[in-house]
C-alpha cells in the first residue's frame, strides 16, 4: 500500500471547479500516465528537491513548481506549501521560459492568494 | 476512491494501459536510480564513469521522462550498482502493485557481495558443523553434542570434542583464536533450563562408556 509523505491539494473555483481535475482531463494518455507515475512518487517523497521541484519561482510569490516531462514537453503544476500540505492550483507546460497557458504564473498567485483568505475550498489530489 | 482501484479503473482504457507501461520506464526508473544512488551514498559522476556514460545522460536518466532507457542503458546501470535487472513480461495487475508498493525513500538492493554475506555465513557455519568447531565468530551459536566416548574424561580434565548434535555451544574469542580443524578447548557443561536435569549432566560426564550419556540437550559454553 503507498505512503503518502506529502499531501497534495487541488484548488477548486468559487464556481466549483476543481482546476487540477480540469487540466489532467486535457492531457494525452501518455501524459496522464506519466503524471500518475510522477505525482505518485512525489507524495510518496517527504522532502522535494530538484529536479523534480523547484521551490521558489522567480517573482512567483511563494509559488514553487513540480517539473517532469512528457511526449517531449516540460510539464509543470504550480503550487505552493501551506500547513504540512502542498496547494496544486495551475497545471500547465513550460517552453523556452515561456508558459503554456502564458498567464499560468498570474493565474496561480490569484489561486494561491484564494486559497490564503479561504476563499475557495481545496480537495485532496485524487485523479 | 483509493489507488489501487482508480489505477485498475484508469487501466480498463486501451490507451491508458499501453502507457501506463511506457511510464514505468520513462518516470518509474529515474526514480528507482535515484533511490539506489542516495541509498549507495553515490553521485551521478560515480554512475556515470561506472557506466561509462556522460553525466548529462545519467542526469537524463534520473530526471523524470526526460529519456526513454532502452534495456542495454539499464543493464550498464544495474551492472555499476552490481545487482540484478529483471526484464519480463507480466500481468497488469502485478505491474500495478509493483508501482503502488514502491517506495522512492527506502528502495534499495544490494550489490551482490552485501546480498551473499549473510548465505557465506550460513554455509560457513553448516560447513564448520559438519566438520566439528573450526570456524566461526566469537559469540556464534552452535548446536552440538559432545561425542559419545570423549566426554567423560575430557569434560573432567578440561577438553572436549564437539560434534553436530542437540545441545548449544557459545564460540568465544578464545575459541574462535585457536582455529583447529577439531577444536578441542575446555568447556562448562551447564544443563540447559528446562530440558535437561543437573544430576543427569553429572552423572553423564562421569559415565562415559558406551552409551550416549547426551540424550538431550545440553548447553556447552567453551571458555
Amino acid at each position: 500500500m503507498s505512503v503518502w509523505r506529502t499531501s497534495i491539494r487541488c484548488y477548486v473555483s468559487l464556481a466549483g471547479n476543481n482546476k487540477i481535475a480540469d487540466w489532467y482531463r486535457g492531457l494525452s494518455p501518455q501524459e496522464k500516465a506519466d503524471a500518475d507515475e510522477f505525482l505518485k512518487n512525489i507524495r510518496k517523497t517527504l522532502d522535494w528537491r530538484p529536479p523534480d521541484y523547484r521551490p521558489r519561482l522567480r517573482d512567483g510569490e511563494g509559488l514553487g513548481e513540480l517539473r517532469w516531462q512528457s511526449e517531449n514537453k516540460q510539464h509543470r503544476l504550480l503550487g505552493f506549501f501551506m500547513g504540512g500540505a502542498w496547494y496544486a492550483v495551475v497545471g500547465c507546460t513550460h517552453k523556452q521560459q515561456i508558459y503554456d497557458p502564458a498567464d499560468s504564473p498570474t493565474m496561480a498567485k490569484r489561486y494561491k492568494k484564494q486559497i490564503e483568505r479561504q476563499e475557495v475550498q481545496t480537495v485532496e489530489y485524487d485523479l | 476512491m483509493n489507488m489501487i482501484s482508480s489505477i485498475f479503473e484508469k487501466l480498463r482504457d486501451p490507451e491508458y494501459r499501453h502507457a501506463f507501461v511506457a511510464s514505468q520506464m520513462n518516470v518509474g526508473i529515474p526514480f528507482q536510480i535515484r533511490a539506489l544512488l542516495r541509498s549507495r551514498g553515490k553521485t551521478q559522476g560515480w554512475l556515470a564513469e561506472k557506466t561509462g556514460m556522460l553525466q548529462p545522460r545519467i542526469s537524463g536518466l534520473i530526471s523524470p521522462g526526460k529519456t526513454r532507457p532502452n534495456v542495454e542503458t539499464l543493464r550498464r546501470v544495474a551492472e555499476a550498482f552490481d545487482c540484478g535487472l529483471a526484464v519480463r513480461f507480466v500481468p497488469f495487475t502485478e505491474l500495478a502493485k509493483w508501482s503502488e508498493e514502491f517506495d522512492p525513500e527506502s528502495f534499495n538492493v544490494p550489490d551482490f557481495d552485501t546480498e551473499m554475506a549473510p548465505v557465506e555465513r550460513k554455509q560457513a557455519k553448516a560447513s564448520t558443523k559438519e566438520q566439528g568447531l573450526t570456524a566461526g565468530a566469537s559469540g556464534d551459536l552452535w548446536v552440538t553434542r559432545v561425542l559419545a566416548g570423549t566426554q567423560a574424561g575430557n569434560v573432567a580434565g578440561g577438553a572436549c570434542l564437539f560434534s553436530i548434535g542437540t545441545a548449544a555451544a557459545t564460540l568465544t574469542a578464545s575459541s574462535v583464536a585457536a582455529g583447529v580443524p577439531e577444536l578441542k578447548c575446555t568447556v562448562e557443561l551447564t544443563p540447559a533450563p528446562n530440558r535437561i536435569e543437573p544430576q543427569r549432566a553429572e552423572n553423564s560426564t562421569a559415565a562415559g562408556g558406551d552409551q550416549n550419556p547426551w540424550p538431550e540437550a545440553t548447553s556447552c559454553q567453551i571458555q
